[in-house]
């Protein structure tokens, strides 16, 4: 070993002397080991490593007697300091661990009058040693695709906890970022769910265990799902960036018409009925289009469109109404008159399409506001399957107008009530994608980690 | 795979604030008629700078989700609460902080059942719960209107019951109630509905805010192996609790007796009194008889039992996270003769990250504590039946 430093300070010298340096030993396995009744041996349930400790023996030499005095003062301050890198040269390179002592013996006897033993114990925070500096392992820039996934063999002898830097150039229609362990199955989802966010930076570490918006010097929590993508050592292994968010795709959908029936709406009619269906949308996103089992019934007084908004949850029931009261519209010319599916576009811009989040329940609600003429002859139909089971991750809901509360069932703007009581579910297919077109982001993708030794 | 735990702070609107990594915690309990207990986790930081990231404020949300070989990506949620208290401390060399968190079914129990300012709700045919004149109406009605209500006047929830794909979390139970709910909480709304419903029936709020109101399985939801997923069991057969004679009155005019004669015969006479003075007809009484006998004229089974994770071991050991209260069981790989059944009701879970406590019994345990606090609780509810019936 030519040198061995602690908080920068020499201990490889002829001052200080250390005669060995405890540092290969790993720290302790301990298992967590539980007995099951009337079977032989135990079961692991639990496996972590203990404290490490690495101990340095050594002699200090003084020139005189009070500099020997005043060398032992000062060596007890160096060692005294917490946290500090304790750097120790190793097979050509630097290994590093952070320390701090848990006791600085001096072993004097009457005769130590220029030199005295000592022994220093340090605790090793987290009980693993590290490179001095991180690998730079992934550098990709002007990242257009979809998927990019890049391979690579670990060094150590203890799983890292990467650092991964996207850098978000262009937003363009990307709303998701997935970071996965292809080999593992483990991935990370970050929602890019401010779309006032255009060039941003977001940092996902897994040391620190936390997503943030690190650009600028911001270190805002940004919202994911699932876990970090670990790495284990010994194998090559593939990571893959996967950016969620152009085309169009299918994520949810119901378009089953068992019973035969549809809920009649129309404004200015008996009843302004609001009809609504639930959702939970697999991945995060802004939707692309919905396309919705409609038809129409006209002798030439209905007017408006058929406005499709999109509803937070509240408690089972449609809630706040999201993306400004925008909606996804058919224009009367496109509803047919014999029911068949049919996209409903956005009636804005991309930009303020509702962010919507995987797991959570949200609405299509038919708002009955921007349309009028509706009698007998006039109306518009959304059509329905009046079986629960249809679609199990959402229900049919109906009120007779604003002011009445929502009921589970279909609406009827022909009737008094609003409605009829029915469980079902209402025909939608959910497109998810941010504006149905090809990829139009531009991501960059940096990967760091620091190699770490039992 | 490693169990992995993440232990997430959020605000009260659901956005993640951080995740918290100095937090350890030795365990928490699920409770059948209730839900999610107490959390203390204790966090490794200073005294007076464990919040400087406002991460731990009170009121905040905490949700444990465990990842492991079960879960796949995905995780579970296994405690979701707020932050109730802080316990910062120090003594001598030892500086922590605890944090105590209580599941969501805690708010069901700090608030009155109301409608506005009216605290004096009765059942409705129509919507369950109405302010004027009482009327017998299926009992999930009823539960079902006490939780909307819940979620009318309290804005923050989120407990909430689900009908998604037509499977009911609150079931029917083909039995009527007419009560009148005079300045209850909801908590004790939704026992009395319980104890009107038959015999066993129960409620219980998941991690997920989703009130459960059921009877239990009739095949075993779970069957645990000594040998493969028992560490230890521990059974309880008794007869301090039975009561085979209960005397039920409506405080008006309405005695009745209700009994078993063969739990009498072997057992001798053991009575129960009480006054339900909010019962608005003879079958409600009557339900609450035959539900009060039926759960209480045979001695007490309580098992106690232990459960391991299979978290480390592919072939020994139990998906733990998926016991919950309400949940049923069978044992084998042992004989027990009549001691216990092939399908017995799990009353609570404690909850460790290596293993689960199981209890489970046929009713709960006599406790004279608990029997205290019920009599003041009876006493507290006679005196609310001359309060107003709304508050101003």
């Amino acid at each position: 070993m030519t040198s061995i430093t602690y908080d920068s300070v020499q201990l490889q010298n002829t001052t200080y002397i250390p005669r060995t340096v405890s540092q290969e030993s790993a720290p302790p396995r301990l298992l967590n080991l539980i007995k099951l009744a009337r079977q032989d041996g135990s079961i692991v349930i639990d496996d972590t490593f203990g404290e490490k400790y690495i101990e340095i023996p050594g002699i200090l030499k003084g020139t005189s007697v009070a500099d020997l005095e005043q060398k032992i003062d000062a060596f007890k301050e160096l060692i005294s300091r917490k946290d500090k890198n304790l750097d120790i040269d190793f097979a050509g390179g630097t290994r590093r661990y952070i320390c701090r002592s848990v006791s600085h013996e001096f072993n004097r006897d009457f005769f130590h009058l220029l030199y005295v033993p000592y022994t220093v114990k340090f605790f090793v925070i987290g009980s693993l040693g590290m490179d001095t500096a991180e690998t730079h392992f992934i550098t990709q820039s002007g990242i257009t695709a979809t998927t990019t996934t890049k391979t690579y063999t670990f060094a150590g002898s203890y799983p890292p906890k990467p650092r991964h830097v996207i850098g978000i150039n262009t937003r363009g229609n990307a709303d998701v970022i997935r970071i996965e362990n292809t080999a593992t199955g483990a991935f990370i989802d970050v929602d890019l769910d401010d779309p006032s966010l255009g060039i941003f930076q977001i940092t996902v570490d897994e040391d620190k265990q936390t997503v943030l918006d690190t650009y600028t010097g911001n270190l805002t929590p940004l919202n994911y799902r699932g876990r970090f993508p670990s790495v284990f050592l010994g194998s090559v292994q593939s990571l893959k960036l996967t950016v969620i968010g152009s085309g169009s795709t299918v994520d949810q959908q119901q378009t089953a018409n068992h019973g035969g029936s549809r809920a009649v709406l129309g404004g200015g009619w008996t009843s302004q009925s609001w009809q609504a269906q639930s959702f939970i949308l697999n991945q995060s996103g802004r939707l692309h289009k919905l396309s919705l089992k409609v038809d129409k019934t006209t002798s030439g007084s209905l007017t408006g469109v058929m406005q499709f908004i999109i509803l937070a949850d509240d408690n089972g029931k449609p809630g706040a109404i999201l993306g400004g009261g925008l909606g996804y519209e058919i224009t009367l010319a496109n509803v047919p008159t014999s029911a068949a599916f049919t996209d409903a576009v956005w009636a804005g811009t991309t930009f303020n399409k509702p962010f919507l989040k995987a797991g959570r329940t949200y609405w299509i609600v038919m708002n009955p506001g921007v349309d009028s003429g509706s009698d007998i002859n006039n109306f518009f139909g959304w059509w329905f399957d009046d079986t629960a089971a249809s679609y199990t991750k959402g229900k049919m809901m109906f009120r007779k107008s604003t002011n009445d509360p929502w009921q589970a069932g279909y609406a009827s703007a022909q009737v008094s009530q609003g409605g009829f009581l029915s469980p079902g579910n209402m025909t939608f297919i959910a497109y998810l994608g941010a504006d149905g077109g090809s990829a139009s982001f531009n991501v960059s993708w940096d990967g760091y980690y620091t190699p770490k030794y039992l | 795979m490693a169990k992995q735990i993440y232990i997430a702070a959020l605000n009260q609107a659901g956005t993640i604030l951080k995740v918290i990594q100095d937090a350890t915690f030795d365990s928490f309990t699920k409770t059948i008629n209730g839900g999610l207990g107490t959390l203390t986790f204790t966090l490794a930081r200073e005294f007076d700078t464990f919040n400087n990231g406002g991460e731990v404020s009170l009121g905040n949300r905490i949700e444990v989700t465990i990842y492991d070989e079960d879960t796949g990506n995905s995780g579970v949620l296994i405690y979701r609460g707020n932050i109730e208290q802080h316990i910062p401390q120090i003594s001598g060399g030892n500086e922590n902080v605890r944090i105590v968190c209580l599941g969501v079914v805690n708010r069901l129990g700090a608030d009155v059942l109301k409608n506005a300012a009216q605290t004096k709700l009765y059942t409705n045919a129509t919507t369950g719960l109405g302010t004027s004149a009482a009327a017998a109406v299926e009992i999930q009605t009823v539960v079902k209107a006490i939780i909307d209500r819940y979620n009318i006047e309290n804005a923050s929830g989120p407990i909430n019951y689900s009908t998604l794909g037509g499977v009911e979390t609150v079931q029917a139970t083909g039995v009527s109630m007419n009560y009148i709910f005079n300045a209850m909480t909801y908590l004790d709304a939704l026992n009395i509905c319980r104890l009107a419903a038959p015999q066993n029936w129960y409620f219980y709020v998941d991690a997920s805010g989703i009130l459960n109101f059921k009877s239990p399985p009739l095949i075993a939801t779970h069957e645990f192996v000594v040998g493969k997923h028992v560490k230890s069991i521990e059974v309880q057969k008794g007869l301090d609790s039975v009561k085979n004679i209960f005397l039920l009155s409506d405080g008006v005019s309405v005695y009745k007796q209700y009994k078993d004669d063969v739990s009498i015969a072997a057992y001798g006479r053991r009575v129960q009194q009480q006054t339900q003075s909010n019962v608005q007809d003879t079958a409600t009484l009557d339900a609450i008889g035959a539900a009060f006998i039926a759960e209480n004229k045979d001695p007490r089974v309580r098992v106690e039992l232990e459960i391991v994770d299979n978290n480390e071991d592919i072939k020994l050991g139990y998906d733990i996270e998926k016991i919950n209260p309400g949940d049923t069981c069978k044992i084998s790989g042992i004989t027990y003769g009549t001691l216990l059944t092939d399908n017995m009701l799990i009353t609570q879970v404690q909850y460790k990250l290596t293993s689960v406590i199981l209890t489970i019994e046929t009713r709960p345990e006599f406790d004279l504590n608990n029997f205290v606090v019920k009599l003041r609780k009876d006493l507290q509810q006679d005196d609310n039946n001359a309060l107003p019936s709304s508050y101003t």
